[in-house]
């Protein structure tokens, strides 16, 4: 790849009619200005990018996401992982456009009226150890074992320790985890649950919701945060393009 | 905390508008529509994208990280301190810094590791092959 001179940046598909605004600018040192190549009834929203240097810095990643914002506010997009480029604006037809023309279409009408909400949690870690604690006699025991040892000492015990503790939580975040499906499920068109990240993480979810849920899933998330609050701080991002949910399925 | 979000935003969910560069990262790096791995050609500046440090990974060094905060648990409850005076200890710094997620320590990685992202450090993040490097 060191021939690589430059190229089109590709941000999502949209449908031909979607409307950008005028001098939307894209990633790059020196950023183009974000454009739609169209091709039988579908549009690939990109942008020139020379080969300065390679892309990913701050400055890319929040280009991406902010032209696929924008994107987002006049139509449906197809958001594309973050860096995708394609020699030329004739690649992006004959590439792109061209040969997934119709899974592209299906997944426009599909996502149609849906944009994605991510709702994250992670647990006040003090206060879920001390239920893990308060929950199983056996690990309370080992603690108190534990916390006499001097600083240096008993390594098996504060292993067996952290082992249990470690899935204690582990069940904890599961169950958790079905709380949320349970409180969000009534509003979503579809829920991908993912592993949440870190020591901390309880809940982890992608929910694709309805235009016309979106009010409820608010509520819904609102409700959660009500239920939980002082025990896992929730976050939610949103709404999106639909990140989570536009994989193209292997052949 | 969470009780200061509340007082200032008068609700239970906090939302970041706009979405800082750690959401963003952990949205589109390994999201999003991709067709062919060669067409991602720009992406040779930014091999750590394969990041995938979501999972925690049981280890010893992970049990012996919860035994930790466990046992640090107990001694504020030795202290014979209440609730709010505990959550005003955490409020402090006495733990919320150290028990922050595994997966932002990887992403302030990943940003010091981009190109411009950072002061160019080169600290080794966990990395393993991308799962959906080759579709359709």
């Amino acid at each position: 790849m060191d021939a690589f001179e430059g190229g089109c940046y590709v941000y999502g598909v949209v449908p031909s009619t979607a409307a950008l605004p005028d001098g939307l600018r894209g990633v790059g040192d020196s950023p183009g200005t974000v454009r739609l190549v169209r091709h039988g009834g579908l549009a690939a929203a990109v942008s020139d990018v020379s080969q300065d240097r390679p892309l990913g810095s701050r400055h890319d990643l929040l280009a991406h996401q902010r032209v696929l914002d924008t994107l987002m506010t006049a139509s449906t997009v197809l958001p594309m992982r973050f860096g995708v480029v394609l020699g030329d604006a004739e690649a992006v037809t004959s590439d792109l456009l061209e040969p997934h023309h119709y899974r592209f279409v299906d997944a426009l009408a599909e996502f149609s009226g849906y944009t994605q909400f991510t709702v994250r949690g992670r647990y006040e870690q003090d206060m879920v150890l001390r239920e893990v604690l308060a929950e199983d006699p056996e690990t309370q025991r080992l603690q108190e074992v534990v916390r006499e040892l001097l600083p240096d000492s008993g390594y098996y015990d504060r292993i067996r320790l952290g082992e249990l503790v470690f899935h204690a939580l582990q069940r904890t975040r599961e169950a958790d985890g079905e709380v949320a499906v349970d409180t969000l499920a009534p509003y979503a068109a579809s829920i991908r649950l993912r592993e949440p990240a870190g020591d901390d993480g309880a809940v982890d979810a992608a929910v694709l919701v309805g235009h016309e849920h979106r009010d409820g899933f608010e509520r819904a998330v609102e409700h959660l945060g009500a239920r939980w609050a002082g025990r896992i701080r929730l976050r939610m991002l949103g709404p999106l393009p639909p990140y989570d949910f536009v994989e193209l399925e292997e052949d | 905390m969470t009780t200061m979000t509340q007082a200032r935003r008068g609700t239970y969910v906090d939302r970041p508008s706009p979405s800082g560069l750690a959401d963003v990262i952990d949205l589109i790096l390994d999201k999003g529509l991709v067709i062919d791995a060669y067409v991602r050609v720009s992406l040779v500046g930014i091999e750590l994208l394969t990041i995938d440090a979501r999972i925690v990974v049981a280890s010893v060094d992970t049990y012996l990280r919860f035994a930790e905060a466990t046992n640090r648990l107990d001694l504020y409850q030795q202290g014979g301190r209440d609730l709010p005076e505990l959550m005003e200890g955490m409020a402090e710094g006495g733990a919320k810094g150290k028990t922050r997620g595994a997966v932002d320590t990887a992403k302030e990685k990943l940003e010091g590791a981009l190109p411009g992202g950072g002061e160019g450090k080169s600290e080794e993040a966990e990395r393993q092959p991308s799962r959906r490097q080759r579709q359709s």
